[in-house]
């Protein structure tokens, strides 16, 4: 053996000695840098499909939930409304959940009302007590939720709507009663439907934010995109006119800035180049020439020309936007809040439906395909359903509860019930709601937190999240099929909460009437048994729990196809009912005068009417277009705040006949000279750590103008003037005020 | 940088297309993002103070003056560079690049030094100033796959590491590769635009592989020469109205 052999071997045996000892061999070397990614250690967790309640949407959501903790919520992709994905206030939901703030016990006051000295006590005190006052009620109650057609709705109208004295009413986004009321007598339902953006290859948003507030952003922004970029050589194209550019707007190809309350005129001037071009080509066979001329006569005095210096536009550009509803490609028309808002709304709405019907008919007849205009085939089914819940036909309005309002504040009510909806704070001051709940002599909250109705209540009841309890919901809007949403416990209750439902069956046991059900559950399941019986896809040889169970795995019951069969084309005889609609009225503004500026107030994309304010993640999540956190603001054109000699962050007071708020100056080019506008949710007074005196609430200067036809609040006549208050707050940024690398990212 | 052994350890290669044309800016993205990684809420003093932790944010951008204003947005995040300029300043190797193209921050290794974050040029690495604070009652939302950060180390965009490693563990145990489409970082899942696409750009047949290759596809400052796996694709309309 010579010495290099020597060497091997002994190398070798050593190997093999480590070996042995160890067990395993290093097979390489792992540089520092290389190190494992791990630091995850994934676990899987359980995921329960349920359906948002953030908004009135109504977007099924699929929840994960690991050792009976909700983690976060998704879209639920077999869902028509949410089509697998969620919007930033539903992804915050889980947050309200485990709110440091919210409330563990009922509470009673036990001091005058307002004072806020309440006391907690326990469910059957609690139960007690609201079974006392309704025994002595003599159905002098009311019950105000937020307008949803959920199952505890139709627990309260079953419970009371026997009572000669009951009223409900719903307390829903303002405005929003405009578009249920235009067109809602043309169409045989009553709802708002989606129009059908997804497939249209033009589309005409009159002052619809809907990507914030309107419906669902998350339908609509699923349909945006695919509009835009789901079809091989077709990218759809949006137009947005109103008189401010909201982030929906920017998501749109082109801005028109509009004057406030000309959008309807901007539609009939629409509608009169369309019917024009219709008999000049001879378009639309199938409407008899008697009634085109009908329209044209009744259109004439909306001709471009005539028109174009109120909507301080050229008659080119209204004839330019009209001429895809005549042409070969699909289009839609849009209406939204800022058409919906003004006095004269509903005309504006009507202009709107008009258009897409005689646009539709005109597709029919050439066998084109044309986006769905009436999106709900099986209204007959919708109506079922919402007597199954135990709902009176549709009639919540402003109007209706202004009503309500008035009728507490003369004294009419005994007892009032109001469930997850916050009036004092998101109406407007002249309601006097506040007022109304004092002169009530019980009022119960059903509240997670304490808020500015809350705290004038006599009873506070914290009911479960929606992640908790069980219920049951037709969703406000047609989303063009059919959907029955249900809700799971999905976790435990983490406080100590109780079912709504539950509640008020058993207080209205204790007062001795005749309730429907045992629990929410037992109503539940009668609802399923009566869904059941017409729905033959449920498997039939299932007790009424399993169907339950059955449908609970997607999250409802929707038709297993999403495509729902376009609508017959409305035919000319519906057309025919527009023939004494077209016209809109000048809108009214209060508080017209030398320098006033038009108020518009807006919902955000995240905290829409300020109930998200107390979470954190949604006042920390910048807004889209003035990318601010943590405050309010009010907005106002460059030229307009150089005129008044105000710059960025300068307090400003904005003032009203019925009150005046203070709010810092965002200048945003975005916007008409002579409109300033601000965010709703801002502003709280009583609303826990996070949202209380944070901004402004733009509610104080509303008054109570409302659109004569629907009774929707007209929340965007109002006029204020405003003047620099003095003193100056840094804007908290999460941005560049122009947006970081603005010149390196241009060529975009 | 690519490793010498890139392609040969697993063929995977991550990458994210996000479409300008269909972003429409509503930041459902940013709260899915904070909800899903334990990202912190800094709170209005802090924010004041640019130290908003958002791995996730909306850059906004207003082109011109009434009554031609545009207004643009653009999701920006961690673009897990190829060459990135964050990697080569670290003096401990807190940063570094992964095998399957991710460039990823080893918590506990951090010392806090910031160079990192003063050499990204997309300003997407965040420094904890003070200890996140969560109170009993939220910390039960707190997402058990991933850990929580502390004072005085950088935290960034992982692509949601943990969906990844997730769905690689499920398909190890069905013995399979990973499908096209099973891993979707929480901004993509809950797009309602889908405007963010999360995929292998070494499978010719994902989808994110098609949409980089559709000719729209830029990279952000290209002139730096970072080599971003993170593409935007461009396009708008040439005629509107």
């Amino acid at each position: 053996m010579d010495r290099r052999s020597f060497l091997k071997l002994g190398a070798l045996s050593a190997t093999a000695g480590a070996a042995g000892a160890c067990g395993q061999v290093a097979q390489k070397v792992i540089p520092y840098v290389t190190i494992p990614d791990d630091g995850v250690n994934p676990v899987d967790g359980y995921y329960y499909a349920t359906t948002c309640q953030e908004c009135n949407a109504g977007c099924g959501v699929i929840v994960r939930t690991v050792n009976g903790r909700a983690k976060k919520i998704e879209g639920n992709a077999a869902h028509p409304i949410s089509r697998g994905s969620a919007c930033a206030r539903g992804q915050a939901a889980v947050q309200r959940v485990y709110h440091p703030e919210r409330l563990s016990k009922p509470l009673a006051l036990k001091g005058p009302k307002g004072s806020g000295a309440f006391e907690p006590v326990s469910w059957e005190e609690a139960v007690e007590i609201l079974g006392k006052k309704l025994l002595g009620a003599e159905g002098q109650v009311f019950y105000l939720n937020n307008g949803a057609n959920d199952l505890c709705s139709g627990i309260a109208a079953a419970v009371f709507g026997a009572m000669p004295g009951f009223m409900m009413a719903g307390n829903r986004d303002p405005g929003v009663e405009s578009q249920f009321a235009g067109g809602a007598d043309l169409r045989e339902y009553p709802r708002v439907p989606y129009p059908d953006l997804e497939n249209a290859e033009f589309s005409l948003l009159f002052g619809a934010d809907i990507f914030e507030s309107d419906r669902s952003p998350v339908f609509f922004g699923r349909a945006f995109g695919a509009s835009r970029r789901d079809r091989a050589s077709i990218r759809g194209r949006l137009v947005y006119a109103g008189s401010r550019l909201s982030s929906t707007a920017a998501a749109c190809d082109k801005w028109i800035p509009t004057p406030p309350g000309r959008l309807g005129i901007l539609a009939l001037s629409v509608a009169h180049v369309v019917v024009e071009t219709v008999i000049s080509r001879g378009l639309a066979q199938s409407i008899p020439r008697n009634a085109m001329g009908r329209f044209s006569d009744a259109l004439a005095t909306y001709a471009p020309d005539k028109v174009a210096a109120e909507l301080e536009t050229q008659p080119d550009v209204i004839r330019r936007l009209a001429l895809p509803f005549v042409e070969e490609a699909p289009a839609v028309a849009i209406a939204g809040d800022d058409m919906a808002g003004h006095t004269n709304g509903v005309a504006g709405v009507d202009a709107v439906e008009f258009l897409n019907m005689i646009s539709y008919e005109i597709g029919r007849e050439k066998l084109r395909i044309k986006p769905r205009l009436t999106p709900e085939p099986d209204y007959d089914l919708a109506a079922r359903m919402a007597g199954w819940f135990g709902l009176a036909p549709d009639q919540q309005s402003f109007r209706r509860l202004k009503k309500l309002t008035d009728d507490a504040l003369s004294g009419r009510f005994k007892v009032g019930i109001i469930s997850h909806t916050n009036p004092v704070f998101d109406t407007p001051a002249p309601l006097k709601f506040a007022d109304a709940l004092k002169a009530t002599p019980f009022v119960a909250v059903f509240a997670s937190f304490m808020d500015e109705t809350a705290a004038l209540a006599d009873l506070i009841l914290p009911d479960y999240h929606w992640l908790e309890g069980w219920s049951a919901e037709m969703p406000v809007f047609a989303p063009g099929v059919p959907v029955l949403n249900l809700r799971q416990p999905v976790v435990a209750a983490y406080r100590d909460a109780r079912a709504q439902g539950d509640i008020l069956l058993a207080a209205a046991r204790r007062a001795g009437m005749a309730t429907p059900a045992d629990s929410v559950d037992g109503y539940l399941l009668k609802f399923i048994a009566k869904f059941r019986a017409e729905m033959l896809d449920i498997p039939p040889l299932l007790t009424d729990r399993e169907a339950l169970e059955y449908l609970l795995r997607r999250g409802g019951w929707w038709p297993s196809t999403t495509e729902a069969e376009p609508e017959p084309a409305p035919g000319h005889e519906r057309l025919w009912k527009f023939k004494d609609r077209l016209a809109a009225n000048p809108p009214l503004f209060e508080g017209a005068q030398e320098g006033a500026f038009h108020l518009h107030p807006y919902q955000t994309a995240h905290l829409g009417r300020g109930a998200g304010a107390n979470q954190a993640w949604l006042q920390e999540a910048p807004d889209p277009i003035t990318t601010l956190m943590w405050q309010s603001w009010i907005e106002m054109n460059p030229s307009s705040a150089a005129r008044l000699g105000l710059v960025e962050g300068d307090l400003v007071t904005v003032t009203s006949p019925h009150g005046s708020i203070t709010a810092p100056l965002f200048p945003y080019p975005g916007i008409r000279p002579d409109v300033v506008a601000l965010p709703l949710g801002y502003g709280h007074t009583n609303y826990g750590a996070l949202a209380t005196g944070l901004g402004a609430n733009p509610m104080a200067l509303l008054g109570l103008a409302m659109d004569d036809r629907s009774g929707a609040l007209a929340w965007r006549s109002q006029m204020v003037t405003v003047k620099k208050a003095g003193g100056s707050v840094k804007m908290l940024r999460n941005a560049h005020p122009e947006g970081e690398y603005k010149g390196e990212i241009f060529q975009l | 940088m690519k490793s010498f052994n890139y392609k040969r350890q697993n063929n995977y290669s991550w990458g994210m297309t996000i479409d300008l044309d269909r972003c429409n800016g509503c930041g459902a993205c940013v709260v899915a993002c904070q909800a899903e990684n334990n990202v912190a809420s800094v709170g209005a003093e802090q924010s004041g103070k640019e130290r908003n932790m958002h791995w996730l944010r909306i850059e906004r951008y207003i082109e011109g003056t009434y009554p031609d204003v545009k207004v643009r947005f653009l999701p920006m995040m961690c673009q897990h560079c190829e060459r990135a300029p964050c990697e080569s300043v670290c003096p401990v190797y807190a940063t570094y690049h992964n095998p399957e193209g991710l460039n990823v921050q080893v918590y506990n290794r951090c010392i806090g030094t910031r160079f990192c974050g003063n050499n990204c040029p997309y300003s997407v690495r965040f420094f904890n100033w003070w200890d996140p604070a969560w109170d009993a009652d939220q910390a039960n939302q707190l997402n058990p796959d991933v850990s929580l950060r502390e004072r005085g180390i950088m935290e960034k965009c992982s692509m949601c590491m943990q969906r990844i490693r997730r769905a690689k563990d499920h398909a190890k145990d069905e013995g399979r590769p990973v499908a096209d489409g099973e891993i979707q970082p929480a901004c993509a899942q809950t797009c309602p635009t889908r405007a963010i696409t999360f995929g292998d750009r070494n499978d010719p047949d994902s989808k994110v592989h098609e949409l980089m290759h559709s000719g729209r596809a830029i990279n952000l400052f290209e002139e730096k020469g970072t080599h971003p796996a993170v593409k935007y694709l461009k396009g708008g309309a040439a005629h509107v109205i």
